[in-house]
């Protein structure tokens, strides 16, 4: 009986240390940047411009793993070196997932990530097929280097996560229409032009990659004040390559569930 | 601290330089905005075959008059004379001093049309304005002239028009002096003019660089509006003028049971125009898509009326639209 006991009493210690090491934490970000983008289909020329995101964060994170989910909106206005102008808009669900991360002395954490991304613009100089749009789900490697200091008596957290996607698929517009290929087939059910628009995202065809350096003053409530950066590259190749680049810089308060 | 330094590095290497990641943008000269042009219309333009144009034969006759040193203007008048080679008014080339065209669809052919006879004689100064639907009650027949399928109708205009058409002897829609605008337009007028879903042709669009690079045919059809309509006599009067969204609207309305059209056959335009820029920034467009009636008979050139009709100088002369007229003498 005893035994049981030692084991029920280690086991409830167990999961209460587990528990109170399980953080949970939520992130608001305003930020603004810049925008590059050429879509072949549309223009040989580059469209680039201010960009303007929010973006809401949520981290789960406990001894052996971080889990990270942020939701973003962008919206930019870009142009071409003669003036005429888009409209651009786009979504992004990011996760990471990260193992062994030390959250006390910081380091290097390696694992996965999953990228969903759906961008949408409009010529401002064209009439009849005047947009453009594309999406993706993409997975592929994530890191983190994490380092804590203290300057002048408050702490700090400096990180840098970054990912690059290798696998997916993605939705193009077709040749000339915005709608992917499998919609231009009139016999095609819902599932059926879905499934014969996607390509295969393969690192030959397309590839994305993200970088995001965050500086964080930690609050003696548990929270904190964060400054970052927050870059990503996407391009699709032929037939028509799009390349897309942006930076963003982002001011957020996180805050401790 | 010194670890942070490369990281730091590349946050501020990074860091607005956006546009450094792209590569940067083509050669701007007159031959690479004259091979891409003719690039983009050999990809995408969607008439070769049925008008018979070898572009091939275009770029042989084009390219040699090609000369770095050549002017803005000088490459605008080069490039304008190759467009109009393909003998289509939905092609365009825009700079920020001119937009060349091809109109030759309506200035070789009599404009069959005076917009001052019909609102000087016919429409008065009592007609109603609704929306871009300019009607009024001409002999127990509500005659309504639409000027411009860019200015968009909407479902309570289309509710008051044919609220207005109840009782009357029939509906005549004017056309002809309609260049087009939007094909949506078009739908919403028609689909008040039916009470049963009716196909009037079939559209595929270009979806590869190859000239037999098509999508499938897809089924055009419209479907009664869910408000009021009126299913009653439809005459519809078109001219040359008649472009685009009103040829489109003409063969709704040559497929339509209780509609019949009067005056002189459409100007064409059957293919919807996709638009692209060039390495100067000059914008282009051009037929991408392709539309047929149900028999698989191309709309490109113009829907046939049923009953011809032209404007008499002599009745014009006196302040009389002969195919009004005419019209109205139908009912």
């Amino acid at each position: 009986m005893k035994k049981i006991v030692i084991l029920a009493f280690s086991v409830l210690i167990i999961t209460n240390t587990a528990k109170t090491q399980t953080i949970h934490q939520l992130e608001t970000k305003l930020g603004a940047g810049g925008l590059a983008l050429r879509d072949k289909s549309m223009s040989p020329l580059m469209y680039s411009g201010s960009n303007f995101s929010g973006a809401i964060a949520y981290s789960k994170q406990t001894d052996k793993k971080t889990v990270f989910f942020q939701f973003n909106h962008h919206r930019a206005a870009i142009s071409n070196q003669f003036g005429n102008s888009s409209v651009f808009r786009g979504f992004a669900l990011k996760n990471h997932n990260l193992y062994n991360l030390n959250d006390e002395q910081g380091g290097f954490a390696w694992g996965w990530s999953n990228n969903n991304y759906f961008n949408y613009y409009q010529n401002q100089g064209f009439g009849n097929f005047s947009e453009r749009s594309n999406y993706f789900t993409t997975f592929g490697l994530a890191g983190q280097y994490k380092k804590h200091f203290n300057l002048f008596g408050r702490d700090f957290d400096f990180t840098v996560p970054v990912d690059i996607q290798l696998v997916g698929f993605y939705l193009r517009p077709s040749y000339v229409s915005n709608s992917p290929e499998g919609y231009l087939y009139p016999d095609n059910s819902g599932f059926g032009a879905w499934y014969k628009s996607i390509e295969a995202l393969l690192p030959h065809r397309a590839w994305n990659f993200g970088l995001s350096p965050n500086l964080s003053l930690l609050l003696k409530s548990g929270n904190s004040i964060s400054i970052s950066y927050q870059y990503e590259f996407f391009r699709i190749n032929n037939p028509q390559p799009i390349s897309q680049s942006s930076g963003v810089w982002f001011v957020s308060l996180t805050t401790r569930l | 601290m010194k670890r942070f330094i490369p990281i730091l590095l590349i946050a501020g290497i990074l860091t607005s330089c956006e546009k450094q990641f792209l590569s940067s943008d083509p050669a701007n000269n007159p031959l690479s905005n004259f091979e891409h042009l003719w690039n983009e219309v050999n990809n995408k333009y969607s008439y070769f075959e049925y008008k018979s144009i070898d572009w091939q034969e275009v770029y042989d006759t084009y390219r040699p008059l090609i000369y770095d040193g050549m002017s803005d203007k000088e490459l605008f008048d080069l490039l304008a004379d190759m467009l109009f080679e393909l003998r289509d008014g939905h092609v365009n080339l825009t700079s920020s001093f001119d937009r060349s065209r091809n109109w030759d669809w309506f200035l070789d052919f009599p404009p069959n049309f005076n917009e001052i006879i019909i609102y000087r004689n016919y429409l008065g100064n009592n007609y109603w304005i609704t929306g871009p639907l300019h009607n009024q009650i001409i002999d127990d027949v509500l005659y309504v002239y639409y000027a411009s399928f860019a200015n968009s109708i909407s479902q309570a205009n289309i509710d008051e028009l044919m609220e207005r058409a109840q009782g009357l002897k029939g509906i005549i829609v004017d056309i002809r002096s309609n260049g087009g605008g939007l094909s949506g337009n078009a739908v919403t007028l028609a689909s008040a003019l039916t009470d049963q879903t009716f196909d009037y042709g079939y559209s595929r669009i270009k979806n590869g660089p190859g000239k037999d690079d098509f999508s499938p045919w897809t089924k055009l059809s419209i479907s009664p509006r869910s408000g009021k309509r009126f299913t009653g006599q439809v005459i519809l009067l078109c001219t040359r003028n008649s472009y685009s969204s009103s040829n489109l609207f003409a063969q709704m309305m040559k497929s339509l049971p209780n509609a019949i059209l009067v005056g002189d056959q459409t100007g064409g335009g059957g293919g919807i125009p996709a638009f692209g820029e060039l390495p100067n920034g000059w914008i282009y467009r051009f037929s991408a898509t392709q539309t047929v009636n149900p028999q698989g008979e191309h709309i490109e050139s113009g829907v046939p009326v049923d009953i011809s009709v032209d404007l008499s100088p002599d009745d014009e002369a006196n302040g009389i639209d002969t195919i009004l007229e005419a019209a109205l003498e139908m009912f």
